[in-house]
């Protein structure tokens, strides 16, 4: 089977996958909703109005509005961006320097690789969402110190999956060969070990994706994350606790945009692995 | 086995170092001087200094990190300044009521994930596997806290059987519970799902099969036992998302544990109680894994470690 015929066949398995799909079409229309939100909008997501506060969803305002008065269906449009700029940046940092890292360790081997993975391993004791707490409170909250709390936490983890990749195909004989040739130790990573870890790379950042936006929403809920009036969904959410018995709208509905896009993005990462990863699949 | 335990534990030493070691870099970057935050904006410059001085603040910072060792060897975590009290005392407190949530919430995981994962895994892609399915990325996907606030609204004020937060009895313990194990449930279906079909396809179930013994035999007792080996090793990683989740769902339920100690710890700016907190969360999460691996060796005496 020729290399195209291959990946052809790959898209079609995967579009063969509804749930696949239906995680696309989660994300897509994410995705477009946070470039559209200027237009789409019905409101001024800032726009206090406290005559109008704490509307269950009628009419005028189809999500109801929260305890200033504000259009909740709005939030939730610009919302999408912070949430979509978060994962998206965090996530590719991770990527970038965790997998660099791994390349790397795992390539040179020895002293260096086993010296890089220990050194990993330290940020690894920390149970989930401790270290971006730890960062977080040191560092203040705020957009990009969120951003940064998410990507050095998901730094090691790349790094070992990376390596664990890198293991497996460094001993093998058309890495042998490229050395043979003498090709230089910095080619033979990125031409030649690289391209077959990206599948694996691929599956596990998109399933990153909808830990991203999980984490995100942890620490902006704890209040250590996007600060308020940014319309962030888990912002709206913590500060319409207070208003829970009366009008739980303004906390429960932006959960189901939490919800949905870190859904599309499992979806989708899961049928990606079905599709690379002939191993998992069943 | 014995020699790899002895092993194992004292690994841990190493890994405490490097923890402490983390901490102790990350809190050098708070900005401002500590012993003026602790002071107060009233304090006189000699108060300033001579809490410098207690601090250890005018050392190298190695020497200060020496000094934490030395403390933490006779369970000196130093003393909280917003909370006039030792940090050892306060973690002592607060960390029964974790405990009890992430074992509780870990016993709801195991009792729901294993027989939904098995089922499963025995009729695939029928419709209950579906629905199993999808409800497991829906777990996985659903915020801790929101989770816990939709708990909280339906069964706590509109259906009024739970308690809506606070600590006490088991009815207080339900609602938390429940919502912290909702992602790991969803994880750990998946996770037995996966391992028990992958078993499924190997020679001696077929064995079995040949050998005449009915279908939920084969299941139960073969591919079960076999099966949940690589559960186990998971099961480390599911504790450490627990513990993480158990930050959040203290918070919504006002639950009195370490999580809400860690929050109270950052708002107050209290960095000798976020160094201790922190700490033990690591510590535990360190000794969990440790627990799993050697719980490894015993489930599968296949397994030598050298």
């Amino acid at each position: 089977m020729t290399f195209q015929n291959k990946k052809h066949r790959r898209i079609q398995r995967f579009l063969k996958n509804r749930l696949a799909v239906i995680g696309c079409l989660l994300v897509l229309s994410f995705v477009s909703v946070a470039i559209l939100a200027p237009w789409i909008s019905p409101m001024d997501p800032l726009k206090q109005n406290l005559e109008d506060k704490r509307m269950a969803p009628n009419k005028s305002h189809l999500l109801g509005t929260d305890q200033f008065g504000r259009d909740i269906l709005s939030r939730i449009f610009f919302g999408s961006r912070y949430a979509l700029l978060v994962t998206v940046v965090s996530v590719l940092f991770s990527l970038i320097i965790g997998t660099l890292i791994g390349l790397f360790a795992g390539y040179t081997g020895g002293h260096v690789e086993e010296g890089i993975m220990r050194g990993m391993d330290m940020f690894l004791v920390f149970p989930y969402l401790l270290l971006s707490i730890l960062i977080v409170s040191v560092l203040g909250p705020g957009l990009w110190n969120t951003i940064l709390a998410i990507g050095i936490w998901g730094v090691p983890v790349f790094a070992r999956q990376a390596r664990g990749a890198v293991i497996t195909i460094r001993d093998r004989e058309f890495i042998q060969a490229a050395r043979a040739v003498g090709a230089s130790s910095i080619r033979i990573m990125l031409q030649h070990i690289f391209p077959n870890i990206i599948p694996l790379i691929m599956v596990f950042g998109v399933l990153s994706m909808a830990n991203a936006v999980l984490m995100e929403s942890s620490l902006t809920f704890l209040g250590l994350g996007i600060q308020p009036p940014t319309p962030s969904w888990a912002e709206m959410i913590a500060s319409g606790r207070n208003y829970v018995v009366v009008a739980p709208h303004i906390s429960t509905i932006p959960g189901i945009a939490i919800l949905l896009l870190s859904l599309g993005f499992n979806l989708i990462g899961d049928g990606l692995r079905d599709v690379l990863d002939p191993r998992q699949s069943h | 086995m014995v020699v790899y335990t002895i092993r194992r534990i004292m690994y841990l030493v190493p890994v405490l170092l490097g923890v402490v070691f983390l901490i102790s870099v990350s809190l050098e970057f708070i900005p401002g001087d500590p012993a003026a935050l602790i002071l107060g904006q009233f304090a006189t410059p000699e108060a300033v200094s001579a809490m410098r001085e207690d601090l250890h603040l005018n050392q190298p910072f190695f020497v200060r990190y020496l000094y934490y060792i030395r403390g933490l060897l006779r369970a000196d975590l130093g003393r909280s300044f917003t909370l006039r009290r030792e940090v050892s005392a306060e973690i002592a407190e607060a960390l029964p009521a974790t405990l009890e949530l992430t074992g509780v919430s870990m016993m709801i995981v195991l009792l729901v994930s294993i027989p939904l994962g098995t089922v499963t895994a025995a009729k695939p892609n029928s419709t209950l596997d579906n629905v199993v399915r999808v409800l497991s990325l829906g777990g996985l996907s659903m915020p801790v806290f929101w989770t816990g606030i939709l708990l909280m609204l339906l069964f706590g004020l509109h259906l009024r059987w739970f308690p809506v937060c606070g600590y006490g009895g088991i009815r207080y313990l339900v609602l938390p519970a429940v919502t912290l194990a909702a992602p790991s449930v969803g994880m750990m279906t998946r996770i037995v799902r996966s391992s028990i079909m992958e078993v499924l396809h190997e020679d001696y179930i077929n064995t079995a099969r040949a050998k005449g013994l009915t279908e939920s035999l084969v299941l139960y007792k073969h591919a079960l036992r076999n099966g949940l080996i690589p559960v186990i090793t998971l099961l480390g990683t599911q504790l450490g998302q627990m513990l993480g989740g158990a930050v959040l769902t203290e918070s919504v339920f006002a639950w009195p544990g370490l999580g809400r100690l860690t929050i109270y710890a950052i708002f107050s700016r209290d960095f000798i109680l976020i160094q201790g907190v922190v700490l033990v969360f690591a510590l535990l999460y360190a000794i969990t894994n440790l627990l799993v691996d050697i719980s490894y060796t015993i489930v599968n005496p296949a397994i030598v470690y050298d």
